[in-house]
């Protein structure tokens, strides 16, 4: 089954106390299946509107979004969900933590107990099964919520920034696992982070938005070779990339390239 | 439990002398007054000497009349209190899975609450006689609300990110106040639980006031009208020990319900193909933490090979490890 994405002229707008603000502005795009898709920009460029529009947590204002064909209007199944924080249930272990999805699907326990055992396994943290979260570090309790996330078998993994809450050398660390992982797993990811390096590290695309309103200015493929190890991180090509798309996001931020700003009204 | 008790006893070594002297208070106090009332010639029918006390308080003790009325005031306590607790419970549970009954009960919600359930107690009396019944009704009345209002806020007030989740996990709204909202509130719920009692003994001793023929409040009635000071403090120190007990009941139950709120501080990590858990640096004053051993979880299975590690990409615990 392949799990294209597509968004034909998706938009989105609050209606504020100034008026209508714009988030996002008419967008579309395309996404290969099992393809690494970045989202870089600056806060407030929309990046986060249109991954929870990709999730079916918010509706769009305008336009359609499918997923393999079907039109998004609330979370599917197949679409798996990492956020910024993990956000476990403290109460429960690990195990149940990841068995989450399952539980609330109604489906066999002890059937995914296995699997949610092999996917603690890939991540890393095998026998950890009974453990509570508050005994974790902010990482291990990230890597159980993208085994939570992947629990129900997604074609395609959203993730908001999920490892903006660690520290710098964790965050290197998780970069270079989730790319071990993904080269397993193979589904869709599409990844929003305000890190640059991290994205053209792990995607074979990045998409560059711009504040103001929010809309997608740049569009690159990123031709670095895989498997990609961490020696990536201080090589010459990375940073070149990483250069490029610095002048991109540094571009959009000082035009807005449409007439209304993000307070709805025109620009002068 | 070994825990527990190592715990305590350690406190009690490390705070000896606070406990010597809050015991010595109180001698100081029971004997202090003895003298003094006995030297200003107090009638015991304005206050009486511990001694006088005592005496009847040993004579309460082995009478069974008696323990009848302490017997119907906890039960005035613990059936009205649980019922109006439960009350409580239930129709927060309602308000929180219903935005429509919530905007219909709302206001006479908050005129009840407004109104002092104490002051209400004589016509439950009238209504319903001086036997339990109306006593269970006050109890139950005056325990409604702080659940009420505790689970209530408590199950609103939930993480919005938790919430989030169970969106984006497709949960109903019932599997959401089941697996995330009503777990989260639960030590609120505690809280509300234990002002439900301390409310309801108050409640079950003032409807005993205002008619009753049995029952603490009503033997503290009696003897108060009768100048029986001593009995009066007899029966005031049963019903003291009485509340004390519930609340520690109650106060240990939610206790063990919010154990997941404890844990934390403490870093599981993986040594030699185990899991231990390290505890967590305390700095408080007892300086024999160390004898707290580290809990093993038992023998890791081996992690299976990955496509793609190098010698640079090391996972984080080999670095811990290593």
């Amino acid at each position: 089954m392949s799990y294209e994405i597509e968004l034909r002229d998706v938009s989105k707008s609050y209606s504020g106390p100034i008026g209508v603000v714009p988030a996002l502005l008419p967008t579309t795009l395309h996404m290969e299946n099992g393809h690494f898709i970045s989202i870089v920009g600056p806060s407030g460029c929309g990046k986060t509107t249109l991954l929870r529009l990709l999730a079916g947590l918010i509706r769009p204002s305008s336009g359609v979004i499918t997923i393999g064909g079907v039109a998004v209007t609330e979370p599917r199944r197949e679409v798996g969900f990492v956020f910024q924080r993990a956000v476990l249930l403290p109460w429960r272990s690990v195990i149940d933590n990841i068995l989450l999805p399952v539980k609330l699907s109604r489906g066999d326990r002890r059937t995914a107990e296995a699997k949610a055992k092999a996917l603690l396994g890939l991540v890393q943290l095998s026998g950890f099964g009974e453990v509570f979260p508050g005994h974790l570090s902010g990482g291990m309790q990230q890597r159980v919520a993208i085994c939570r996330a992947l629990m129900l078998d997604p074609g395609v993994l959203l993730m908001d920034e999920p490892f903006g809450a660690l520290d710098a050398l964790t965050r290197e660390q998780m970069g270079v696992e989730l790319l071990n992982m993904w080269a397993t797993i193979g589904t869709t990811v599409v990844f929003v982070t305000h890190s640059i390096p991290e994205a053209v590290f792990l995607s074979d695309r990045v998409l560059v938005m711009s504040p103001r309103p929010g809309q997608i200015i740049g569009d690159i493929q990123i031709d670095l070779p895989r498997p990609r190890n961490s020696e990536l991180l201080s090589s010459p090509e990375l940073a070149r990339i990483a250069g490029e798309l610095r002048s991109m996001v540094a571009e959009g931020e000082r035009q807005p390239t449409s007439g209304i700003d993000g307070f709805g009204m025109a620009a002068s | 439990m070994n825990s527990s008790i190592r715990r305590v006893s350690r406190w009690l070594r490390a705070h000896w002398r606070e406990s010597v002297v809050s015991l010595l208070v109180l001698v100081v106090l029971l004997v202090g007054s003895e003298f003094l009332l006995k030297a200003l010639d107090v009638h015991s029918y304005i206050l009486p000497t511990p001694t006088e006390v005592w005496a009847q308080f040993r004579v309460d003790l082995i009478s069974h009349l008696f323990w009848i009325d302490v017997w119907t005031t906890s039960e005035e306590i613990i059936f009205g209190g649980l019922i109006g607790a439960a009350a409580g419970f239930a129709l927060a549970v309602l308000v929180t899975l219903s935005p429509f009954v919530k905007s219909v009960l709302t206001p006479y919600l908050v005129v009840t609450q407004a109104i002092p359930k104490i002051a209400v107690a004589p016509l439950f009396v009238i209504l319903l006689g001086f036997g339990l019944t109306s006593k269970f009704v006050i109890c139950a009345t005056i325990s409604f609300f702080p659940l009420f209002v505790n689970a209530e806020a408590g199950m609103n007030s939930t993480d919005p990110d938790l919430l989030d989740l169970m969106r984006a996990l497709r949960a109903t709204r019932l599997q959401t106040l089941w697996t995330a909202r009503l777990p989260a509130a639960l030590p609120t719920i505690f809280a509300g639980l234990e002002m439900a009692f301390v409310f309801s003994v108050v409640g079950a001793i003032v409807g005993e006031f205002a008619g009753a023929s049995k029952g603490l409040g009503y033997l503290i009635n009696q003897r108060a009208f009768n100048l029986d000071q001593a009995g009066v403090f007899s029966a005031l120190i049963v019903l003291s020990v009485l509340a004390m007990l519930l609340d520690a009941l109650v106060r240990t139950v939610g206790w063990w319900f919010s154990r997941w709120q404890r844990v934390g501080g403490d870093v599981v990590t993986e040594i030699a193909g185990n899991l231990v858990v390290e505890p967590a640096a305390r700095l408080s004053e007892d300086s024999d933490v160390g004898g707290e051993a580290a809990v093993s979880f038992g023998e890791v299975p081996p992690l299976p090979p990955l496509p793609y590690t190098d010698a640079k990409s090391r996972s984080l615990e080999e670095d811990l490890t290593s």
